[in-house]
């Protein structure tokens, strides 16, 4: 019984080792943002030995307040992206789930064929069609282009399917509109299932790299996540980059998604492991 | 009556507009061009399978197809391996510390993509970095053609095993104390109880994580490029399948980058044509 015990401890502290190995880069990034130049240099695995808040100053003050700027506008733009995005697609899957109409399968067959075309690879074409109706530069690039989410209304049609029809004919009866039924009952009974797709939208937007650094040119409107690679000194020497801003940066571009992650672990989990398990 | 049949088509209206306009016409926008040279400005003209031919006889396309599989194969097995047993053990460990393990272990993978490969930058750097003031060397790990793959791998993996792990820990949850108990009673040990019972039912799960990953790592582009060139310039040495359609477009080569794209796009139906025929037969 005691070597059971002892075994077991050892195991408890092996699992706690091996979490704090993989959550080191994440502490490192921390550690480093309250460092000086110099000290990163020279300690760049450490604890800070005097932490200094400056580098969160000078970013702030960075480029004419770019850090600042560039951050509001991920925010705006994921915010938006998120919002129109649960529209469409939620009207889009209440239609495709509770009514029966001429080329409903067919278009759905269209929608799930074309989810295996890679969105990255139509960005030479939309950068021609962008540029000829002159929306590159803009918000609307990084918000619009991908409200259509295929595999957002594949996962909402899933779950009203699941919706009892006796619900939805009960209003029916009492007078209630078609879209009266879809405000006041579709939509609150699909809360867990919209939740989950607005994580996912959230994470996937957040992380938009490639589409705005090929999109957009004007800093003014771009996401935080362009900017933190192309920090330079304020002299704009590319070959010294200043480390401790980068990691500064990449703290602050980093907290909203922990932020949300600790808010609602088990239903983040549970969203970006959608689809694997069946339950 | 005539109004009901409206109805849903109001519904998905919206969902279809801007699938048409930002999806479906720029595909096909994107295979009819495939087959044109165009510049971006002036005129276009049609060259019918040159750019795919092109492509198809150009060294570097050959060379970002062996990375990108590099970085599939090589990240994938450590992660299936150390994620499964990882989900294993911490299956036995008591509920406060599952409570606890779960959410730090799923972490890395929450980290904006950007902020992670710039950090392992600053990790594998060769004169600053942490690993080689930690080993007091200077070992090249983002400069040396042989090494920087592997600094890609570990950033991979690292992002990685959250996810598998959290996968992993959902599948192995809905797999009954009494398949475990009756293992045990026929006199398997925990290991055979594993290898026998427990890895054949979830086959589908490693199935469906082999196959999201695939997909995922054969559009990669970000981490490889920020990683090891600090921007969007990686070595050929290390260069993705997606970087050929992007450099292509922006020297203005138009056409090329549309074909690279669609032979991307072959690659991932591939793919997803084997992950529907083992589906259906593991149904």
């Amino acid at each position: 019984m005691k070597t059971k015990h002892i075994k077991n401890i050892l195991i408890d502290l092996i699992l706690i080792v091996i979490v704090a190995a993989l959550l080191y880069p994440f502490i490192m990034m921390i550690m480093g943002s309250f460092k000086t130049g110099t000290e990163l240099s020279a300690n760049p695995a450490g604890l800070p030995v005097k932490p200094v808040l400056t580098n969160y100053f000078t970013l702030s003050r960075y480029n004419g307040g770019v850090m600042i700027r560039t951050f509001l506008n991920s925010m705006f733009i994921t915010t938006s992206y998120i919002v129109l995005t649960l529209i469409v697609t939620s009207l889009a899957a209440f239609g495709f789930s509770k009514y029966r109409f001429k080329g409903r399968d067919a278009f759905f067959l269209l929608l799930l064929v074309t989810m295996m075309i890679p969105r990255d690879m139509l960005i030479p074409p939309l950068f021609i069609l962008f540029s000829k109706v002159g929306m590159l530069d803009t918000y609307s690039v990084q918000i619009f282009p991908e409200i259509a989410n295929v595999f957002g209304l594949f996962m909402l049609r899933q779950f009203m399917i699941n919706l009892p029809d006796s619900v939805i004919e009960s209003a029916r009866i009492d007078g209630a509109g078609h879209f009266k039924i879809f405000i006041s009952i579709v939509i609150p009974m699909s809360a867990p299932a919209l939740g989950a797709l607005a994580i996912l939208l959230f994470t996937h937007k957040w992380n938009d790299f490639l589409w705005p650094v090929l999109m957009v040119n004007d800093v003014s409107k771009l996401p935080i996540t362009v900017i933190l690679p192309n920090i330079t000194n304020e002299t704009g020497d590319v070959q010294s980059i200043p480390w401790e801003l980068v990691l500064a940066g990449c703290t602050v571009a980093t907290l909203p998604l922990v932020a949300m992650f600790f808010s609602m672990q088990d239903k983040v989990m549970s969203s970006v492991t959608a689809g694997a398990v069946k339950e | 009556m005539n109004k009901d049949k409206i109805v849903p088509y109001i519904f998905i209206s919206p969902f279809i507009f801007s699938f048409v306009i930002f999806f479906l016409f720029p595909a096909l926008y994107s295979l009819g061009l495939s087959f044109f040279n165009y510049r971006g400005f002036g005129e276009a003209r049609f060259v019918g399978f040159d750019n795919f031919i092109n492509i198809l006889q150009y060294k570097t396309f050959w060379t970002s197809v062996y990375n990108t599989l590099f970085y599939l194969f090589f990240h994938w097995i450590p992660v299936i391996i150390i994620s499964f047993i990882l989900a294993l053990v911490v299956r036995t460990r008591s509920l406060i510390l599952q409570r606890f393990l779960k959410p730090l272990i799923f972490l890395p993978h929450m980290m904006a993509i950007v902020a992670a490969s710039l950090v392992w930058r600053v990790i594998f750097s060769t004169r600053h970095g942490v690993i080689n003031v930690l080993l007091g060397t200077q070992i090249p790990f983002l400069d040396d053609p042989r090494l920087m793959k592997w600094s890609v791998v570990v950033l991979m993996l690292w992002k990685s095993i959250g996810w598998f792990f959290v996968v992993f820990l959902a599948g192995l949850t809905t797999i009954s104390d009494e398949v475990r108990e009756a293992a045990k009673i026929d006199g398997a040990s925990n290991f055979k109880t594993t290898l026998y019972v427990i890895i054949p039912i979830m086959k589908p799960i490693f199935l469906f994580t082999f196959l999201m990953e695939t997909i995922n790592t054969l559009k990669i582009y970000t981490q490889p490029n920020l990683l090891i060139s600090g921007w969007l310039s990686a070595p050929v040495q290390a260069k993705p399948i997606m970087s050929i359609v992007i450099d292509n477009m922006k020297t203005g080569f138009f056409g090329m980058a549309c074909a690279a794209g669609w032979l991307l796009f072959l690659g991932i139906l591939l793919v997803s044509l084997v992950q529907l025929k083992l589906f259906k037969n593991t149904d």
